[in-house]
């Protein structure tokens, strides 16, 4: 049995109303299981991003059919479920990675919290959206250029840095990473001599330089050893004071590790949403449960 | 059904001896096709080296052979080569650059996808006779260094576009997601990553595209390229000796075979394009024709023009000393120099054809100020191939020497291209991987 979360029936139109208040529209979410009552996190979260009755189409082809999902702040949400579910389409309409291709088309809405914008919104500049929501991808994908120069790009993108501005920030920058001290000999160096876990860690002081607001992380580890994924894991889990969080993952142990809340999709629709250690304990679905225990994906 | 029986045995010795058959050929026809290449290689050398040598580099072409040598074609050559990778590099890249990552994939960008690929296997002398209608009719472009350079930089710039598109496919769609995932714009993507790691590809393919260029013949002949030139474009901001006015233009009727020189003077008609003198390094070519179907008659005059001490009575006798051309000195003090038709008295305009002849009178004035900096784009000019050209097709055995030697000097041109590219892409890919 699939419950798809439909709080408001989507008519085609993506413009949001922005005064809405957003506590009776959580409310109204209808997840397939409310927060439970024991549930207490250190400072009860707010939300940054709420999905509402997402769509999208791949051309003809329907890849999120209607998700709604809330992201909360500070804490790092992990997208669950099997190949081919739409995870890493979800997670790319949040940086409207999309609209690099044709034939995309979003419907429904992904409201940024506070301001309220609907980032998949037609009047939304995608370039704008980058500019705060940045993204770590699968493999590593530092550019063929100095690890300085990686990271300075996200600034240099942006303008207006003075040269000690944008060399400040790229410290700052690679010590959140936690590759300050590997690399400060060495920052002029091709990014490319790094090892793997290293060429990660720098794709995400180059995802932290611009003070993003969420950072998407689509598989992070899936390229690495077991000693790079750990240090990745910690790293999220340092960031995540800075910055919120939403990282793909098909390692059951990574997402139960590190993340605070999971969301499991099947076939394009959210089918669980909640804490961690509630889904992962004591998921309400059966699919759900087949997933974590390994029975299929 | 897995043992082997020896139907099998068999068959695989009867496959091995087919793949010796297909080994031995294939080396049997490469090293005949190599052997062919060393053949007609050491046969130029043999035939050249003995004549290439500085004097041959640094040598206008001359009547005679053991003089002749190959200055001005270098010159040309460079020249020309110039304003085509000018012309070609930037337009291909940018065409190249605007195909991979602005267009959007449609039918439209499909059909220019083919046709540019179709373009590059168009014959150069197709291009040729565009570039003659295009540059030298309709944009009055002239036989100059511009037209050539522009019509080679139009015959390689598929090569270019070609190159570029390449380069740039080559670079993995995950880093444009990294640049665009920072909130980079297109341009910044394609300034800051996109051409920046597709440059050894661009820059290999440029250079092929010019040692394609370096050896072309057929478009530059077919422009009109001259095949004996022994001057120098003029260099930006040189001295200008002398300058020359065309004066006049005029047709005569057939039925008056003289005319005074006052009379061709106001009788002016016609534009500026033929015949005309050119003055070049202490020499005057004039060139001219009776009429416009009959073929140019050129003469030559050696005058000591650039170092200015010669006086104007001593030029008159100078070029009235040429059977072709006679001078005057006009009342407003000028030098006027008329061109007539061979074989007739000298000092007088002459007509010996029957229909309605064409005759200029010109005049030349000292001390013509500088030269501007881009003069010598419009001077005329020719080629190391063209060169050869017209050294291979003289009847003088020695003549033929000077087309092997000239042959070596663009075959060594054109490997050293080849080499710069490969030796570039080497040491520019080195610093990138992905
Ligand atoms: N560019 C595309 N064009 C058309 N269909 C696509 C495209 N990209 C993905 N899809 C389809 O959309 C669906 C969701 O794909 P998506 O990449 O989001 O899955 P995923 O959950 O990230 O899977 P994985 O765990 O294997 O990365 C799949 O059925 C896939 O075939
Ligand atoms: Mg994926």
């Amino acid at each position: 049995m699939v419950t798809t979360p439909t709080p408001s029936e989507n008519t085609g139109s993506n413009q949001m109303n922005a005064a809405a208040d957003v506590s009776p529209l959580v409310a109204s979410m209808a997840l397939p299981q409310p927060l439970p009552s024991d549930f207490e996190p250190a400072q009860s979260p707010t939300i940054k991003a709420v999905a509402e009755n997402l769509h999208f189409h791949y051309g003809k082809f329907h890849a999120l059919k209607g998700v709604s999902l809330p992201i909360m702040q500070n804490q790092i949400t992990a997208l669950i479920g099997p190949s081919g579910c739409g995870k890493s389409t979800f997670l790319r309409c949040f940086n409207r990675m999309h609209d690099l291709y044709p034939n995309s088309t979003y419907q429904g809405a992904i409201r940024l919290l506070p301001d309220d914008i609907n980032l998949v919104g037609p009047g939304i500049d995608p370039i704008a959206v980058r500019m705060r929501i940045s993204m770590v991808f699968q493999k590593p994908n530092p550019f063929p250029k100095s690890i300085f120069e990686n990271v300075a790009f996200s600034l240099r993108v942006r303008g207006g840095f003075s040269r000690s501005e944008i060399s400040d920030e790229v410290e700052r920058s690679l010590r959140s990473a936690a590759l300050w001290d590997e690399t400060k000999d060495r920052l002029h160096e091709p990014a490319n001599k790094l090892s793997g876990g290293q060429q990660q860690r720098l794709c995400i002081a180059r995802s932290l330089a611009s003070h993003p607001e969420i950072i998407l992380f689509d598989e992070p580890t899936s390229a690495l050893d077991p000693k790079a994924t750990r240090r990745i894991e910690e790293l999220m889990t340092e960031i995540k004071s800075q910055v919120t969080v939403l990282v793909v993952t098909h390692n059951m142990q990574q997402a139960s590790r590190v993340s605070d809340y999971t969301a499991f999709m099947y076939l394009g629709e959210l089918i669980e949403y909640g804490p961690t250690a509630k889904v992962f304990q004591n998921p309400a679905n059966q699919l759900t449960e087949e997933y974590i225990s390994g029975r299929f994906g | 059904m897995a043992t082997l029986t020896d139907a099998h045995i068999s068959g695989i010795a009867r496959r091995r001896r087919i793949d010796l058959c297909f080994a031995v050929a294939g080396a049997v026809v490469l090293t005949l096709a190599l052997g062919v290449l060393v053949a007609l290689v050491t046969n130029l050398a043999k035939d050249g080296a003995a004549r290439l040598g500085w004097d041959f580099l640094t040598s206008f072409p001359s009547r005679r052979a053991g003089d002749a040598g190959v200055k001005s074609a270098i010159v040309g050559t460079a020249l020309v080569m110039f304003v085509t990778a000018c012309t070609a590099i930037p337009l291909g890249i940018a065409a190249g650059l605007y195909l991979e990552e602005y267009a959007r994939k449609n039918w439209f960008t499909a059909i220019v996808e083919i046709n540019i690929a179709n373009l590059a296997g168009v014959p150069s002398i197709i291009w040729g006779l565009m570039a003659l209608g295009l540059f030298v009719y309709w944009m009055n472009l002239g036989r100059s260094i511009l037209t050539a350079g522009l019509t080679l930089g139009l015959l390689v710039l598929p090569i270019v576009i070609v190159a570029t598109r390449e380069a740039v496919r080559a670079i993995p769609q995950i880093i444009r997601e990294a640049s665009y995932a920072c909130g980079a714009t297109r341009l910044q993507t394609v300034w800051h990553h996109i051409l920046p790691y597709s440059l050894s590809g661009i820059i290999t393919g440029s250079i092929i595209a010019l040692s394609r260029a370096i050896g072309e013949t057929a478009p530059l002949i077919t422009i009109g390229a001259l095949t004996y030139i022994a001057f120098l474009p003029p260099p930006p901001f040189g001295e200008r000796p002398w300058h020359y006015d065309v004066e006049s233009r005029a047709t005569f009727d057939t039925a008056q075979r003289t005319q005074p020189l006052e009379d061709v003077s106001r009788d002016i008609s016609g534009s500026h394009d033929s015949p005309t003198p050119s003055l070049r390094d202490g020499e005057i070519t004039f060139a001219w024709r009776l009429d416009p179907g009959t073929p140019i008659t050129q003469s030559r005059l050696s005058l000591p023009l650039s170092s200015g001490s010669m006086s104007l009575s001593d030029l008159v006798s100078a070029i009235d000393a040429d059977e072709n051309l006679a001078a005057t000195i006009s009342r407003a003090g000028r030098l006027r120099i008329t061109a007539d038709a061979p074989g007739e008295d000298p000092g007088e305009f002459c007509i010996t054809n029957d229909t309605t002849g064409l005759i200029e009178a010109f005049s030349i004035a000292p001390g013509g100020g500088r030269y501007g900096a881009t003069d010598w784009i419009m001077s005329e000019f020719t080629v190391l191939p063209i060169q050869m050209f017209n050294w291979v097709s003289r009847p003088d055995s020695r003549f033929q020497v000077n087309a092997a030697a000239t042959g070596l000097v663009l075959l060594t041109l054109t490997l050293m291209m080849n080499g710069i590219a490969i030796w570039l892409r080497y040491r520019l890919r080195r610093s990138i991987s992905w």
